[in-house]
């Protein structure tokens, strides 16, 4: 028996102290590596899920209400605030924290790692979302850090840069990834890392009309701000016979279980108590309503009595008929997050083609294909098409103005902004002044008819706002980044326009 | 230290009302609410004895200092506190109050506002959300307290009970632990020594939904053989 003991004691003594040292210790964690085993394959998808973790979720919902599409329920309280447009430097930091110090720290890392190894792809891919991500922090604040950002502990409180100046930068940086050598041997294939495009080869060209839709979108931001600049660049990419995009540049791996399906629904729907906070609004149910489109369907969960919508910004009615019953919200858990539609890239072009060709592309195209293009992609996003609409309420003006041509087009781009990335129709809306604002309110007294003299769609100023009759234009500069960097701008009124906006 | 959005006062200290709605103005920067650290720690331990009976007594009072209570924030929003029957429910104009306006110029004038909270925003008035500069505050609780640690009732028996279990000695203690606490008016929340957030500095100033303490009450026997 002690033999037996001592033999056994022998025999683990010898095999535990082989392999001790490797495995005990604890001071580096396998599964949270060190920043200096950073490898873009790993960093991209991480920092495309929080943009889309934002821009499809708190960004989305914010921009839904004050596009106007949607509005706060009478029956609960959540975006209350929102819809008043009572926006304070202690909103919206999550956002901004996580843009930044999450994407964007990323994208730089990922973009630095990719360069010094000529990795072209990567390089290409996270130029892009960097700059996407970067001009919606820019169209909601004016100025943010960019020459002096994602330094990390380098450079704790970087300095603001205004908008124009972050613009022609990332510009010019998307032009520099775009000359790249897309044959060297020291790219490498981003395979399921690619979250964008999901193919099992790589879709280079894709994510060159990727990078030639969004610049084109960047150059038409411009219009009012710089109008020469915007005249070049976009004659530039024509000249070059530019690609656009002809499919959807999104994230669609989102599946239906907690903690992993579209944000917005995540944020709406599975997060709160309540799931009809966001509810249909007059100012686009009256637009729906005129033209019998029905795509009011497909948006909103429609009763057996038909939509029913809120005057915008009425939320403190009591929640009795008409009121308590209007349409709530509908988004489906695996939607995408749309960083831009299909839709949105032909009403680009369309408005482009109009702007600066007189109609017709140098390669024939005319507005009205790109206008019917993109109008079918948007009812096509929610499995319909336009049928007769589109030569009937919908029809081109081909033979109006520009301004004609132009409000036919950033209209039905808002109406397809719906069960996407909302924020864009806000942002339109202070580019172009379309939808244009009504002098009335819509005044519907039963959720289903509005005023005699209000015009179908025409935004409202909202009910319960307190900002004295002007709209809300963007964000305040948040409370984080104040308590922590001297250098942060003095604050101004969300109601002033941004530098690209109508003044 | 405890900062953050306050009302905004104008230059006679009068709070600054939006004439919308009725709510408070958020302050343009941060105003300081006080500090978590206590003024001072005192205790009071007595014991009396008389015959074979002693009572002892454990008080501890603790002044100074405030801290964040969410469950004050909650209770605010489902309208469970006291607080929240302000005048009935009923619409009300805040006291003192003036409307900002600022001219073409920049320059600002103040007239006396007189736009009541109607009974829609009634609720408002007490969100984080929607009256930030005024719920906040409303949040913020001191940390005072006043309580009855402990209470103990001791009788030692006479010797010859003791004896028939072949004990020298034998005394029963009554006891109770956590009696009582007593807090200023504007708590009515919770116990500040009840902390969810750990060990660490923030439970020094932040409570979120602590479930209220216990009392314990007790008997001990001690047997001397």
């Amino acid at each position: 028996m002690k033999k037996l003991i001592i033999y056994t004691m022998l025999l683990s003594a010898v095999m535990l102290s082989g392999s001790c040292k490797k495995e005990l210790d604890i001071n580096t964690d396998p599964n949270n590596p060190s920043l200096a085993n950073a490898e873009p394959n790993l960093l991209f998808p991480s920092a495309v899920a929080y943009t889309a973790g934002r821009i499809g979720g708190e960004l989305a919902i914010v921009g839904g209400i004050w596009s106007q599409l949607w509005t706060q329920s009478v029956a609960s309280n959540q975006y209350k605030n929102i819809d008043a447009y009572q926006v304070t430097r202690a909103d919206f930091n999550g956002s901004w924290n996580e843009l930044f110090s999450g994407a964007l720290t990323d994208y730089a890392t990922l973009i630095r790692i990719a360069k010094e190894r000529e990795d072209w792809n990567f390089v290409l891919m996270g130029t892009v979302m960097r700059a996407y991500t970067y001009t919606v922090l820019v169209d909601l604040y004016d100025q943010v850090p960019f020459s002096e950002a994602s330094q990390g502990e380098a450079n704790l409180t970087p300095k603001f840069d205004p908008g124009d100046v972050i613009y022609s930068a990332l510009l010019a940086e998307i032009d520099e990834a775009l000359s790249k050598d897309f044959t060297a041997r020291t790219n490498t294939l981003p395979g399921t890392s690619d979250v964008v495009f999901q193919s099992s080869s790589f879709r280079l060209d894709a994510w060159i009309a990727f990078a030639n839709t969004l610049k084109l979108k960047m150059f038409l931001r411009m219009i009012n701000a710089k109008p020469a600049d915007a005249a070049t660049g976009v004659r530039a990419l024509y000249t070059e016979n530019a690609p656009f995009l002809e499919e959807d540049a999104a994230l669609a791996f989102y599946i239906n279980q907690p903690d992993k399906s579209n944000p917005l629904y995540e944020e709406n729907f599975r997060r709160l108590n309540t799931t009809t906070n966001i509810r249909l609004s007059m100012t686009f149910y009256s637009w729906l309503a005129t033209h019998n489109d029905p795509r009011v369907n497909e948006y909103f969960t429609i009763g057996a009595g038909g939509p029913l919508a809120i005057n915008q910004g009425d939320f403190n009615n009591p929640a009795t008929n008409p009121w308590g019953s209007a349409s709530n919200l509908f988004i489906d858990p695996t939607s995408p997050v749309h960083f831009i539609s299909k839709a949105e890239s032909y009403f680009l072009q369309a408005e482009a083609v109009e702007r600066y060709f007189n109609g017709t592309a140098p390669n024939g195209t005319t507005g009205k294909e790109l206008y019917n293009a993109g109008v079918t992609a948007a009812f096509a996003q929610v499995g319909l098409t336009p049928g007769a609409l589109l030569t009937g309420d919908y029809a081109y003006p081909a033979a109006g103005t520009l301004e004609q041509k132009i409000e036919a087009i950033i209209v039905q781009k808002w109406a397809s902004l719906s069960n996407s990335h909302s924020m864009e129709a806000f942002f339109e809306k202070n580019r172009t002044g379309f939808p244009r604002t009504s002098a009335v309110y819509s005044n519907s007294t039963d959720g289903k008819t509005w005023a005699a003299n209000y015009m179908p769609g025409y935004w409202v100023y909202p009910k319960n706002a307190v900002t004295n009759g002007l709209f809300i234009k963007r964000f305040v500069f948040p409370d984080s980044e104040i308590r922590a960097n001297p250098n942060v701008p003095a604050l101004v009124p969300p109601t002033t326009p941004v530098w690209w906006a109508i003044k | 230290m405890v900062e953050g959005i306050g009302p905004k006062l104008n230059p006679d200290g009068r709070p600054i009302i939006n004439a919308t709605n009725g709510l408070y103005v958020d302050s343009d920067s941060d105003i300081r609410y006080g500090d978590t650290q206590r003024d001072f720690v005192m205790g009071l331990v007595n014991t009396f004895s008389y015959k074979g009976v002693a009572l002892g007594l454990n008080f501890d009072y603790r002044k100074g200092g405030i801290m964040y209570s969410n469950t004050s924030e909650l209770t605010n929003f489902v309208g469970n506190a006291w607080r929240t029957t302000y005048n009935d429910r009923r619409p009300f104009i805040v006291p003192n109050s003036v409307n900002e306006i600022i001219d073409g110029s920049g320059k600002a004038t103040y007239v006396e506002n007189t736009t009541p909270i109607d009974y829609a925003n009634y609720n408002a008035y007490w969100y984080i959300s929607s009256n930030k500069a005024y719920a906040y505050g409303q949040n913020i609780i001191k940390r005072d307290f006043l309580k009855l640690r402990e209470v103990t009732l001791s009788y030692a028996l006479p010797s010859k009970y003791a004896r028939v279990i072949r004990a020298d000695q034998a005394m029963v203690t009554f006891f109770g632990r956590n009696l009582w606490i007593w807090t200023p008016d504007d708590n009515l929340f919770i116990d500040p020594e009840i902390a969810n957030r750990g060990n660490a500095l923030t439970s020094d100033w932040l409570e979120v939904g602590a479930a209220p303490g216990v009392r314990s009450l007790g008997v001990a026997l001690k047997l001397t053989f």
